[in-house]
């Protein structure tokens, strides 16, 4: 068991060194970013200590990965196994737990660490041989995936949209459109196979024109229940509705465009920071787009010569 | 009619291929065979344009990455994506229109399913499939015979014969010297990274007589076992 964490620490030392970066700079950088990140997001979420305890269940939850468990499952003793899973789980929500205590939020610091614990008994499943429908199955691959992965959140987006309307508040309609947008960008998080990227009989700007043009219309067509809602019940500020729908489609272009700047680097967690960064702080977009836009072409000429 | 000059590749100190020099022809069937590490994929994938090299590799009809099929050794298949939608997939990619994929389906797969529940041997197939319907004119299939059953290696034999009844360009790799035997025109036997020989069918022997030599170095007693 030691020699494995040896290896994670070697793997993750190994990841800042692909990247380009120091580790001893990456480590620090990392940490201050994520307690801006955090303290940005207690001053500005209601109820952020609930909110923030769950981000930080999902994010343990996600982040465990299926196969790497089998390979520990198939090589270590359950005893170990278990043990492995469990300290896994609790390191990853370890900093969230931290800030919490240093918010003096006790009660849900434990939450997050019993959570943790019980959440590292279950056994997650990844192939699931039912067929989830999707109305995307012209042009695959990035929305049927995606779509598939979280149709379940759908469900809850649109009940907050219906909500809007029973409640009269419009800044919730706006808040399921923004989130539609959120978990459509979380569709370009990972990189392509390179074969997936090849195989296009298209130059590297024609590729991401088509590439931007599906995400733009999948996503629309994803929007659409909660626009027509705000278009009948709140037309008066259709101004807004379109600002936001427009901050989307940019907020998704941004994501799409920042994978193929990474294209095969594993560079998940480093745009998750810049899409928060962008949340925050969205005229950083207007750098961002072009910059990486650029990068992503000459990327993508690597293959698409 | 493609033309491989004077093609090297190396990661950083590591050099995978040295001084290839190749020519396929129209309706010729052609063979890569060598030990594992050989060079073979790094070829497949350097004359497919999925990895950079020095050399020359020029295809005289026009762009040669929009008119290869490629199909891997180990096709890769995205969580959560139907075989039909594989399919469809690489039809969009090449702009190939099809309405029915039940059709055009001649391994029988279970297309509604998602294709990373298949076995080893119908992800081969499925993406076989896939790289056929592309209509392309330049086919590398690597270890295209691996994993597959007794029935689908006959289909695939049509397929090749037909492939070079169309004039098509074919390159690929085997393990399985039968298969060679039955399917290719040429072999060529890749040691690290050099072609060291290349053959018509008449000659296939000295290779696989060569290759039996030099693979025999085993030193299972050093595991103990």
């Amino acid at each position: 068991m030691r020699y494995y964490y040896q290896l994670q620490y070697k793997r993750i030392y190994r990841i800042f060194k692909d990247f380009g970066t120091e580790p001893f700079i990456g480590y620090p950088l990392i940490i201050v970013l994520f307690c801006w990140i955090s303290s940005s997001f207690f001053d500005k979420v209601l109820y952020a200590n609930y909110i923030y305890v769950m981000i930080s269940i999902v994010f343990a939850y996600t982040l465990s990965n299926t196969e790497h468990a089998r390979f520990l499952k198939q090589h270590f003793s359950a005893i170990n196994y278990q043990k492995i899973i469990v300290y896994n789980n609790l390191l990853k929500v370890a900093p969230f737990v931290m800030f919490l205590i240093y918010k003096m939020c006790f009660i849900e610091a434990l939450l997050a660490c019993f959570l943790t614990f019980s959440i590292s008994f279950a056994n997650k499943k990844n192939k699931i041989s039912i067929t989830i429908p999707t109305p995307f199955g012209k042009r695959p691959p990035d929305f049927i995936v995606g779509f598939r992965k979280t149709f379940w959140l759908f469900l809850l987006i649109y009940g907050v949209a219906f909500v809007t309307v029973y409640k009269d508040n419009f800044n919730l309609g706006i808040f399921s459109l923004v989130s539609v947008f959120f978990v459509c960008s979380s569709y370009y998080l990972k990189p392509d196979p390179k074969f997936y990227i090849w195989v296009h009989a298209m130059n590297s700007r024609e590729f991401l024109k088509h590439k931007i043009l599906i995400a733009f219309r999948n996503s629309f067509v994803l929007a659409l229940p909660i626009l027509i809602t705000l278009s009948i019940f709140y037309l008066d500020q259709w101004y807004i509705t379109l600002f936001f729908l427009c901050m989307g489609f940019l907020y998704m272009m941004m994501y799409l465009l920042m994978k193929y700047s990474f294209q095969n680097q594993g560079m998940e967690m480093f745009q998750g920071i810049i899409g928060v960064l962008c949340l925050l702080f969205p005229p950083i977009m207007v750098i961002a787009i072009p910059y990486f836009y650029n990068k992503a072409i000459n990327n993508l000429d690597q293959l698409l010569k | 009619m493609i033309y491989i000059k004077k093609l090297h590749k190396h990661y950083g100190n590591n050099k995978v291929l040295n001084d290839v020099n190749l020519a396929f022809s129209p309706g010729e069937i052609h063979g890569i065979v060598g030990e594992n590490g050989a060079g073979k994929t790094t070829l497949f994938r350097a004359i497919s344009g999925m990895e950079n090299f020095k050399g020359t590799v020029k295809y005289t009809e026009g762009k040669i990455k929009d008119s290869i099929g490629f199909l891997p050794t180990n096709p890769y298949f995205l969580s959560k994506i139907t075989g039909k939608e594989y399919l469809q997939l690489l039809c969009n990619a090449r702009n190939i229109k099809i309405s029915d994929f039940e059709e055009k389906n001649i391994f029988d797969l279970p297309l509604s399913q998602y294709a990373e529940t298949y076995s080893t041997g119908m992800k081969k197939k499925l993406a076989l499939t896939g790289v056929l319907l592309q209509k392309n004119d330049i086919f590398i299939l690597d270890e295209p015979f691996n994993g597959v059953d007794i029935y689908s290696n006959i289909i695939i034999n049509q397929v090749l014969t037909k492939l070079k009844e169309l004039n098509k360009i074919v390159v690929l790799s085997s393990h399985i010297f039968s298969t060679l035997y039955e399917t290719c025109d040429y072999l060529h036997y890749l040691k690290n990274g050099s072609i060291v020989k290349s053959v018509g069918k008449p000659q296939f022997e000295i290779i696989e007589k060569e290759m039996q030599s030099s693979g025999v170095g085993v030193k299972i007693d050093k595991l103990n076992l």
